[in-house]
């Protein structure tokens, strides 16, 4: 069984392809991501994984690009954008079963035809966007990110990166603006999607049972005509602005408050691992000190924990409570953080937290998405691109610079949504 | 105790056992990983509120109430003794079942050691229980802002008069409030037996290993004396008791869940799984995305990406639900209702199954793929009464006459119910 780790395997015309050729998993794998700035032109192009998996020209629609799909046992076509930093990230791809298990010859290159007609082949109507599907689309892309309110965790953390990071690119959603959206023209969207097919930095990411020549000659198939655009550095991550901390509070008539709150971490000790191992000792699982001290012991909620986002140099902890006790819960972090800078990591959390890191890095290698999400990851902010190269990161934290992230960490920001249901 | 294989449509390799006191016990080793998935499932879940045929009344969200006490012993919290071997643990209750699991690399052994000994080992005490009461209660504060979960339970008290599946599953503030330590031992005795459970482990492991370590542990506890839990089939009417719910909350746009409450009941365990195969492909056939209606809705702009239709069935009660976002609720009412109505007149295609197949064949093969997959798989297989992945060879024996038929039994127009959720003010 071949079995090798995922690595760079070249870069045919500026396109980065990396493949870990693996019989380990039953399907085959393949992410196309193509890179652009984000504070520029992102709602027009953050229409297209929608609107690209309508139909193409020779699946019209979307019943029979669906029924495509399912006669490819169930083949997955991937189409989104997410944000990394500075950058919009569009991923489209395929996940389908390997070629061996397959009742009627080979799939890996049905499905990769199927995915190359979605980027390249739409169903125009004389060289346009079918104004039908570019009208829906429009129009489900505004509602959806209206809808971010819906779900009041991610709405809290939202509204906090916009808080936090407002007038920079860090504090974009990938969708663009609701507005924007309901007023794309044809010409714009065409425009995006010209950029995205012919110019934007692409990578090509596989795993699975897929060899260095069908990898390469995916890459070309994927790549059409394409100008040579190399993927772009890594962003550095923003540095601290001369300001007071803020506080902004809304109410909505909902049963539980939600408290947000966002710290900057110290640009000098990024991107390394204490950061996220502080963020673990803090609030990163049930052996962490703000699970103990909210949850366990004041049975103020249900759950508190705190996240780390390296790109963006943030340290962000939420919790949902009673409106009442709001304020204890923002108290209570305070302090926690504050016990741990000054009085640094006792042996045993420290231990906990390497050892939860650890776990979580090796099954990487149990999963596809896991193995790609992690070495997209790496490559976009400059740290580890490797479980390994991160374990070795891990091993060398010693407690002390726990203590040292902790203490030089800022409050920035606080977002509260009270909860005002009767 | 001895593993042996079990034999599957896939060819995997499946060891199955039981150990001295009855537990069942199965095995997937995948050498190729490089962690193991272990989960020990009890078959008690939240609509079980009488106990074993002895008339106890068990108080809504009481197996939730379990799973998170058990969680604490006299040494502590357990999570922790997990993280101390790098490994993570978590738990979750069902209508019908409560899972305790763990994630480990190195320590399987170990692991296993304390995911049997937590389980079985229960530690209550009335200051704890209370403490435990207020995290709950907030876990619950946190569902009641959740659309999804709130439309859902909607629709389940329109569907349901008195069968407890209509129930949160962590109850209510009001009724864990009544939870005591002796409720909770009582409970526990009831339905955390071995022969009531089953532990069931995928990836890298020893199957050896995992007999020893689970025939050392069962060599601690008493014979178990207790049958397995047999459910019983509470009573409740044939049909909706309601046909609409309506509410307000924080949410930017309606939505909208048509339900299809099941009127066939009971049955063994391939009649249960056969109705509910069938009932997913029929739905698949019509409203998944491959299908002519969901075509329709979209292009109409009735429904968007947040759309789906389910089906969920155990022998005391089933239901489908089909629905999501949309701005015209009336409409998408209408329009689903129609669909069925001329399916029902005029039957599935016969083209769909063969698709279906492919796509059932497609979901499984990939399901493997995931350690976690084939750990809940096993169990969920077992305590339904079934062979590893047997729906793949269900599906191999499916008709059109048959998706026909469950169509117009299980699609009927007075079994359906409506819960729909509007933005506060609109």
């Amino acid at each position: 069984m071949t079995n090798a780790p995922l690595e760079l395997l070249g870069t045919p015309g500026g396109v980065e392809v990396h493949l870990q050729q693996t019989a380990r998993f039953k399907a085959v794998h393949l992410h196309w991501l193509l890179e652009a700035p984000l504070d520029t032109g992102r709602t027009a192009r953050a229409i297209l994984p929608d609107l690209l998996t309508r139909g193409t020209a020779r699946f019209p629609d979307l019943a029979a690009l669906s029924a495509r799909c399912e006669e490819l046992y169930n083949t997955d076509l991937l189409a989104g954008v997410t944000a990394h930093g500075t950058r919009q990230l569009l991923r489209f791809g395929v996940e389908t079963i390997a070629d061996e298990f397959s009742f009627d010859g080979p799939l890996y290159v049905r499905a990769l035809d199927l995915l190359a007609e979605v980027l390249q082949k739409p169903p125009l109507v004389k060289g346009a966007f079918r104004p039908d599907h570019l009208d829906q689309e429009r129009v489900n892309l505004a509602r959806s990110i209206e809808a971010l309110v819906d779900d009041k965790p991610l709405y809290a953390y939202r509204r906090l990166v916009e808080v936090m990071h407002e007038g920079t690119p860090f504090a974009l959603h990938s969708w663009g603006e609701a507005e924007e959206a309901r007023a794309l023209t044809e010409g714009q969207v065409h425009e995006a999607w010209d950029f995205v097919r012919t110019e934007a930095p692409a990578r090509l990411m596989i795993v699975g049972d897929i060899t260095p020549e069908q990898a390469l000659e995916t890459a070309e198939q994927l790549s059409g005509v394409r100008a040579r655009a190399v993927p772009a550095s890594p962003t550095a991550a923003p540095g601290s602005p001369a300001r007071a901390a803020r506080v902004v509070e809304e109410s909505q008539p909902l049963a539980q408050s939600r408290l947000a709150m966002g710290f900057r971490l110290p640009p000098t000790r990024l991107p390394g691992a204490a950061c996220q191992l502080m963020s673990l000792v803090l609030g990163g699982g049930s052996h962490s000190r703000l699970f103990k001290r909210v949850r366990e012991a004041e049975s103020l909620a249900y759950g508190c924990g705190s996240s780390a986002m390296l790109d963006s140099a943030t340290l962000i902890v939420q919790a949902g409570m009673d409106d009442a006790h709001v304020e204890r819960v923002r108290e209570l972090v305070l302090e926690e953080l504050q016990r741990l800078g000054t009085e640094g990591v006792e042996e045993e959390e420290f231990d906990l937290s390497v050892r939860a890191q650890r776990r979580r890095l090796s099954v990487l290698r149990d999963s596809a998405g896991g193995s790609l999400g992690f070495r997209l990851a790496g490559l976009m902010s400059g740290r580890a691109t490797t479980p390994e190269q991160a374990l070795d990161q891990l091993e060398a934290v010693k407690p002390a610079e726990i203590a040292a992230v902790a203490a030089e960490c800022t409050l920035d920001s606080t977002f509260v949504l009270h909860g005002n249901a009767e | 105790m001895k593993l042996e294989p079990i034999e599957n449509s896939l060819s995997e390799t499946i060891l199955g056992g039981f150990s001295s006191r009855g537990l069942r016990v199965l095995v997937n080793p995948r050498p190729e990983f490089v962690g193991t998935f272990g989960a020990l499932g009890t078959n008690f879940g939240s609509v079980d509120r009488v106990g074993n045929g002895q008339g106890q009344v068990i108080p809504e969200g009481l197996a939730h109430f379990l799973e998170h006490k058990l969680f604490e012993d006299q040494m502590g919290d357990v999570s922790d003794r997990f993280s101390a071997l790098g490994a993570s643990t978590n738990a979750m209750t069902g209508f019908s079942g409560t899972t305790y699991i763990f994630s480990s690399m190195n320590e399987v052994s170990a692991c296993l050691e304390l995911l049997l000994s937590f389980v079985q080992t229960p530690w209550f005490t009335d200051e704890l229980v209370q403490k435990e009461q207020g995290i709950i209660a907030q876990e619950i504060r946190m569902y009641d802002d959740d659309p999804d979960w709130r439309i859902f339970f909607g629709l389940l008290r329109c569907l349901y008069a008195s069968h407890p599946v209509r129930d949160n599953i962590a109850g209510s503030v009001e009724s864990i409030a009544e939870i005591d330590a002796a409720t909770l031992h009582r409970c526990y005795k009831l339905f955390y037996h071995p022969r009531n459970m089953c532990l069931s482990l995928s990836g890298a492991l020893d199957p050896e290993v995992v007999a020893e370590v689970v025939e050392r542990d069962q060599a601690t506890r008493p014979l178990d004396e207790l049958a397995p839990h047999v459910r019983t089939n509470p009573e409740e009417e044939l049909l909706p008791t309601s046909d609409r719910h309506e509410e307000e909350l924080s949410v930017s746009r309606p939505r909208l869940l048509l339900g299809v409450k099941e009127t066939v009941l009971g049955g063994g365990p391939l009649e249960v799984a056969r109705r509910q195969l069938c009932s997913r492909i029929v739905l698949d056939a019509l409203f998944g995305r491959a299908s002519d209606a969901y075509q329709s809705l979209y292009s109409d702009g009735l429904v968007d990406e947040s759309f789906s239709a389910s089906y969920s069935g155990e022998p005391s009660f089933g239901f489908s639900t089909l629905g999501g976002d949309t701005d015209e609720p009336d409409q998408l009412e209408d329009r689903l209702r129609e669909t069925l109505a001329k399916a029902r007149h005029e039957g599935l295609g016969v083209a769909a199954l063969e698709r279906v197949r492919r796509k059932i064949h497609g979901m499984i093969l990939r399901s493997l793929d995931s350690t976690e997959n084939i750990a809940f798989g096993m169990l969920s297989e077992h305590f339904h009464g079934l062979k590893p992945f047997a729906a793949l060879e269900l599906v191999e024996q499916l008709t059109v006459e048959e998706l026909d038929n469950r169509l117009r039994e299980h699609f009927r127009e007075d079994a359906f119910a409506v819960s729909l959720v509007r933005p506060c003010g609109s």
